[in-house]
């Protein structure tokens, strides 16, 4: 049974007024438990909307969204329970920190939710350690941090509810090549260590090759396709088509191709495509 | 256009460094020493993780803040001067990276005549400068539009506009592509690229994309408060290593012929694009045969 599902997913903006808009329509997808699912589409394409149904946020105008199997929406008890198991994490998170310290901050999920102190405050440190913020910097005011550190201490706050499943969206937006590559590896991480579900929307098809294992593709407010980094990584002129783009790497792989050397087309990370090159030269290949 | 100013540059730092007040511990250096000379008409992108200063940097070039040691001097004026303000602010405008922040007007016109109606420019030339940078944004067809429900990278444009209008000579753009999609990204990069390809206008562009800063004619990186790099962008990404040891990127094209070169395969270094790349590959795989 998949953790996350929707069928015919519909959210119509503005019903009842002239300017009413299918910010999604008619979508069904199924993410599976421990699942590193991507999803990639265009500005205005409707992946925010889709991902704020998966927990709730946004009440569909039809269709339906199960965790575990249970329609989430089927009473108010449901749909508190999405809130908690589901975690997401908002684009610019860190312009939503608000409490006096960092600690207070990360602690507002499981606050909310209930818990002991005592459980809160293993909460706190382990989500703390998870995104890689020192203990000393706990007690400082979350406006005092750095624009990287902040970032980080807003996911530690959805962390630290222990949702099964994870979703972000753009967490590296707006971020240095370090302080990308660091959230990149520490929701790698996090997901090795937890075995939870992680959905990533990103607008970095570099990225999105490098972690993920499954692509769904939002276009126009439908699911246009999903499959393997493979399966819509060869698929360069319908991206192009939507304003995406394969990586740089899948172009040079591309062209050798196209000139008749014979190395594989279906290159998508700098890693692949190193080896792969090591190879044809008859290099040792490192594993 | 820039007859009488082609021996002097336009934009000059000399010996310039510059602190923030901090908290608790004195002050704290984010520039030292800087020498820079940016000629008219040049491309600059700036590369630098968050904090090597690049953004103080970029602020120090309109007086917004004026340096405690050394001297910026712009179009041969000193922003240390308090009377030369106005002027210098109108030889360097600035493009920041929140597109929300920087919008004032409630309809795409108004707001980019605001720069203009500030200088006290006349109203007949007023319409006429905000209608001819609207055109050369692209965004003519929404002069009567609210700006709030631009995409992020109209928006920016629409900023641009804004300075074009002013009439100056050197835009500075502060990550102007940072919060955009792909889309918008190119949308604003090839803009600004066409501004200064067309009209000669001065361009220092701040970025973290490399693929943008390949398009530049001259690159510089940044680190702790100090220029590390400055090059034609071959040379700035022939040196991988540098660049990865100040914690930013390079196009995957120059870091696959990079490694592939430690590896023993006679490649050249440098490469900045996939076609580049490829045909180095090739030539080499055709030696080896």
């Amino acid at each position: 049974m998949p953790i996350i599902s929707t069928s015919g997913l519909t959210h119509v903006y503005g019903e009842n007024t002239p300017f009413k808009v299918a910010a999604i329509n008619d979508i069904s997808i199924e993410i599976g438990k421990g699942e590193f699912v991507g999803i990639i589409g265009h500005t205005g394409s409707g992946k925010s909307t889709l991902i704020q149904h998966l927990n709730g946020i946004l009440k569909p105008s039809a269709g339906k969204v199960f965790l575990e199997g249970k329609d989430i929406w089927e009473n108010k008890k449901s749909v508190r329970q999405a809130r908690f198991k589901v975690g997401l994490c908002f684009q610019y998170p860190e312009y939503q920190l608000f409490e006096e310290s960092v600690y207070k901050d990360i602690a507002f999920g499981p606050k909310n939710m209930g818990l002991s102190e005592k459980e809160i405050d293993k909460r706190v440190v382990q989500a703390a350690e998870y995104v890689g913020l020192a203990a000393s910097l706990l007690e400082k005011s979350p406006f005092d941090l750095s624009g990287g550190e902040k970032r980080r201490a807003a996911i530690a706050g959805v962390m630290a509810m222990q949702p099964a499943v994870l979703i972000l969206d753009e967490p590296t937006a707006g971020l240095d090549p370090r302080g990308r590559d660091k959230i990149l590896n520490l929701i790698k991480d996090y997901r090795e260590s937890t075995g939870s579900t992680v959905v990533l929307v990103s607008h970095s098809m570099e990225d999105v090759a490098k972690y993920v294992q499954r692509v769904l593709v939002v276009r126009n407010s439908r699911l246009e396709m999903q499959g393997s980094i493979k399966d819509i990584y060869s698929k360069g002129e319908l991206l192009k088509d939507m304003g995406l783009d394969v990586p740089q790497i899948t172009k040079v792989f591309e062209i050798l191709q196209g000139k008749g050397l014979d190395v594989r087309g279906d290159i998508f990370t700098l890693e692949e495509g190193f080896n792969e090159l090591l190879k044809f030269f008859g290099k040792e290949v490192s594993v | 256009m820039q007859d009488s100013n082609i021996k002097n540059p336009i934009i000059e730092f000399v010996d310039v460094s510059f602190s923030y007040e901090a908290e608790d511990d004195g002050t704290q250096k984010v520039l030292d020493k800087i020498n820079l000379s940016i000629k008219p008409g040049e491309f600059i992108c700036i590369l630098g993780h968050n904090g090597s200063g690049k953004s103080t940097l970029a602020k120090l070039t309109n007086a917004i803040y004026v340096p405690q040691k050394g001297r910026v001097v712009v179009d041969g004026k000193d922003t240390a001067d308090e009377n030369l303000v106005n002027d210098i602010r109108q030889t360097v405008g600035m493009v920041f990276q929140n597109p929300d922040n920087q919008i004032v007007a409630t309809i795409v016109e108004d707001d980019v005549a605001f720069g203009p109606e500030n200088l006290g420019v006349a109203p007949e030339e007023i319409r006429q400068r905000v209608d001819k940078a609207l055109k050369d944004v692209g965004m003519y067809d929404y002069r009567h539009h609210e700006p709030h429900k631009l995409s992020g990278g109209q928006k920016q444009r629409i900023a641009i506009a804004g300075i074009l209008a002013m009439q100056t000579k050197c835009m500075v753009l502060d990550e102007p592509t940072a919060m955009l999609d792909p889309v918008g990204r190119a949308e604003v990069f090839e803009t600004v690229m066409r501004l200064n390809k067309d009209f000669g206008i001065t361009v220092i562009f701040i970025t973290h994309f490399m693929e943008e800063a390949v398009k530049a004619e001259r690159v510089l990186v940044m680190d702790d408060g100090k220029i590390v790099q400055d090059g034609s962008p071959r040379e700035v990404f022939s040196d991988v290593q540098k660049i990865k040891s100040v914690g930013l990127d390079v196009p995957q094209a120059s870091e696959l012929c990079y490694r592939l070169r430690k590896a023993g395969i006679d490649l050249p270094p440098g490469m900045l694009d996939e076609e580049e790349c490829a045909n180095a590959i090739i030539k080499a795989a055709e030696d080896i045969s």
